[in-house]
């Protein structure tokens, strides 16, 4: 059997046979691809650190057939605060899975796995806003697979940006009033929107710290930016609604006690 | 294609629907099933039944019992001040295994988990809440898994908890008995080293 090692990110665990999991791991060189870690259940297996979701690994893999197996493992990053905060790991888990359905198995993607180290690095940041970190994602990652929104001008007449004051996720970029009629899931995008649009789509994720997330703005541009997502990606995301659902409770109770992602700092 | 006669294709997709049993499998059950002898067959169709239909979950703790309230809780030399939660009534049994236990438990029925569309207020954490309310509780002791979800619902119980004034520990994971220090991974030794305990 072929002996392949590779620097990997696991982006989702299942349980397999008594004590084995399945873990797909996303890679530079070998894109996205599934291996078994054999016994990584057991507590006293040297492979459970390493078959953890978020976890970044230097890994050596025997290649089979249909499913690679997990031979060894080097962690580099268990990303250790998402994995402790409920809103870090449901924002993490939606990245992952979001990377996840939008990613062909075994094609190099080197782009992507970059992105989405850097992207769980800041979501382990002490400092971070979760909420914020997931929507640059969100627009780096589409922007990167291919499905980069025009944010300069109207995508059907070409005006110029303060007459496009809308954005249309189907046909992909900001419409101007003329031609949102083209587009029936337009939402309007206004100065500061489209400025945060832009922003998160070139800016490093250091450089949004400053970004608020009660405005008007902020709004617009996440309405917007989750239509694009919605659009594009074909099944509904389990942790999109995870994220809803645990927000709506969070709402429900903040009178309460506690509840919610971010009970201290309210994130819709 | 029909390969099985109508009632066997039937009985393997029934078998299908158990975890960990795919075609293969479901195939091998369903004939190994077809060879026993017909009473044999009948007495474990008959014990399933009356397992699923004599095993409730108990009003208090969640775990499997045939009378409610369970065993533990039901118990007068248990102490009612220390509640250990768990994720499912298999940790209970591994619990109860090491003799060293004299508390209450509490099973949440599964972990937090953002990919499994599993929320908060999907397991049993209001049960929880109303029972540290109802008074007499001072500990709790969380021992979910050692892995994401695990943790995540660890620390989730424990922001909870902590404003009603309870002591809430999470068990340490660290170094397995029995293990070599340079076997360990960096995970597990990094977990060991937060839980050290002062001697
Ligand atoms: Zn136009
Ligand atoms: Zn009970």
């Amino acid at each position: 059997m072929a002996m392949v090692g590779c620097e990997g990110i696991v982006l989702r665990v299942r349980d397999f046979n008594e004590a084995d999991r399945i873990l797909t791991i996303l890679s530079a060189a070998e894109g996205k691809f599934e291996a078994v870690a054999r016994g990584a259940r057991r507590p006293r297996s040297s492979m459970a650190g390493a078959a953890q979701l978020f976890t970044r690994a230097n890994m050596m893999l025997f290649r089979g057939r249909s499913l690679d197996t997990l031979s060894s493992a080097e962690v580099l990053s268990t990303h250790q605060r998402v994995r402790s905060d409920l809103a870090c790991m449901a924002y993490g888990s939606y990245i992952a899975e979001l990377t996840d359905a939008m990613t062909a198995e075994r094609e190099p993607a080197p782009d992507v796995y970059s992105l989405v180290c850097s992207t769980l690095a800041a979501l382990d940041r002490k400092e971070a806003r979760p909420a914020v970190v997931a929507l640059g994602f969100e627009m780096k990652f589409l922007s990167l697979i291919g499905f980069k929104p025009e944010l300069r001008q109207c995508v059907s007449c070409g005006a110029r940006e303060p007459e496009a004051d809308w954005f249309g996720p189907n046909e992909g970029g900001l419409l101007c009033a003329r031609c949102r009629a083209n587009d029936l899931t337009a939402v309007p995008v206004g100065d500061e929107a489209r400025g945060l649009l832009r922003a998160l789509m070139v800016r490093p994720y250091a450089r949004l710290s400053g970004v608020g997330e009660n405005g008007k703005a902020y709004v617009q541009a996440r309405t917007a930016l989750r239509r694009y997502v919605d659009l594009r990606v074909e099944s509904s995301l389990r942790t999109l609604e995870f994220i809803d659902d645990v927000n709506s409770m969070g709402r429900e109770e903040a009178n309460d006690s506690e509840g919610g992602l971010e009970p201290d700092r309210q994130v819709t | 294609m029909q390969f099985y006669a109508e009632p066997l294709s039937r009985l393997i997709d029934e078998l299908r629907r158990l975890p960990g049993v795919g075609a293969k499998t479901g195939q091998r059950l369903a004939f190994h099933l077809l060879a026993m002898a017909p009473a044999d067959v009948q007495r474990l169709a008959d014990t399933m039944v009356e397992a699923r239909r004599r095993i409730t979950d108990c009003s208090i703790c969640g775990n499997l019992t045939e009378a409610d309230p369970c065993v533990t809780c039901s118990d007068p030399s248990r102490d009612r001040s220390c509640i250990c939660v768990v994720e499912r009534p298999e940790d209970v049994i591994a619990m109860e295994r090491t003799r060293e236990y004299r508390g209450v438990y509490h099973v949440l029925g599964a972990a937090i988990s953002p990919m499994e569309g599993v929320g908060p207020g999907d397991i049993r954490l209001a049960e929880l809440v109303n029972r540290v309310k109802a008074g007499g509780v001072t500990e709790i002791i969380v021992a979910t898994n050692p892995n994401t979800e695990g943790e995540v619902t660890a620390v989730y119980i424990a922001n909870l908890l902590r404003p009603l004034g309870v002591r809430v520990s999470r068990i340490a994971h660290g170094v397995p008995v029995g293990g070599d220090l340079e076997y360990a991974d960096e995970v597990t030794l990094a977990r060991a080293l937060e839980g050290r305990r002062v001697m």
